[in-house]
């Protein structure tokens, strides 16, 4: 196998399948899946195989996956590797989108009373109130047509009465 | 590591990964089905005995509710 001009004769698997046993066991590097990721992984297989947790938290976790029905023992490690990374994107993206979900909650449960929103000194609600700025109107569209296109009638002069 | 003989169950938890309030909770809910106990407080040893005939994969089962419990414990 080459890579990158490197030979490499060492497989990156983590998987190891004892078909006598009929179990997968999955080794995890903590350091790249947190603890928290690998619960949730392991969550999702349950109703598929019986897990069981073991190894260390801090230098390798091993997961080991028995099928209950007849499954591919390859197929479920993979399946579970697949899963870790699913699980590992997902908990980066809530994190990065945690403050906006907060803001939107918070403005959402804010719309009904508005007087609450002055008594609230979150920054972040401050700054969604600067973001404001469709309450302005600079080019009139809130105007209703006729208001705004309607001609103005100007006073007719009196006409004077011609003396006979 | 789950060793399953004729009359008993036994099963060794790592508590690094596995929460005794959880294995507690699960040995209740487990009552109908067998008789349990916590043998080694230190690596979570649990012992169960089946109350009528040996159910199939009843080790394996009890690990997985008591993932599930946990799984539970930390999304509520």
């Amino acid at each position: 196998m080459e890579w990158g001009g490197v030979l490499m004769s060492k497989s990156l698997s983590n998987i190891k399948i004892k078909k006598e046993e009929n179990l997968c066991l999955v080794s995890v590097n903590p350091k790249l899946y947190q603890l928290d990721v690998i619960y949730s992984a392991a969550y999702v297989f349950i109703d598929r195989a019986y897990v069981l947790l073991d190894g260390d938290v801090k230098k390798k976790v091993i997961v080991e996956l028995k099928p209950k029905e007849g499954c591919s023992l390859e197929k479920l490690g993979m399946e579970f590797n697949n899963e870790l990374l699913n699980y590992a994107q997902y908990k980066k993206q809530a994190k990065l989108n945690a403050p906006i979900r907060k803001a939107l909650i918070q403005r959402a449960l804010l719309t009904n009373d508005p007087s609450l929103l002055k008594e609230d000194d979150d920054p972040d609600l401050k700054e969604i109130e600067k973001d404001l700025d469709y309450l302005k109107d600079p080019k009139g569209i809130s105007i209703p047509w006729e208001k705004k296109h309607s001609k103005k009638k100007k006073p007719k002069p009196k006409k004077s009465r011609k003396k006979k | 590591m789950i060793e399953t003989k004729l009359t008993r169950i036994k099963i060794k938890l790592n508590k690094q990964f596995y929460d005794i309030t959880a294995v507690r909770e699960s040995l209740k809910d487990f009552k109908g089905a067998c008789t349990g106990k916590i043998a080694n407080k230190k690596s979570i040893e649990i012992i169960l005995k089946p109350k009528d005939k040996p159910i199939n994969a009843l080790g394996h089962e009890f690990c997985n509710y008591v993932l599930g419990l946990m799984k539970n414990k930390t999304l509520v």
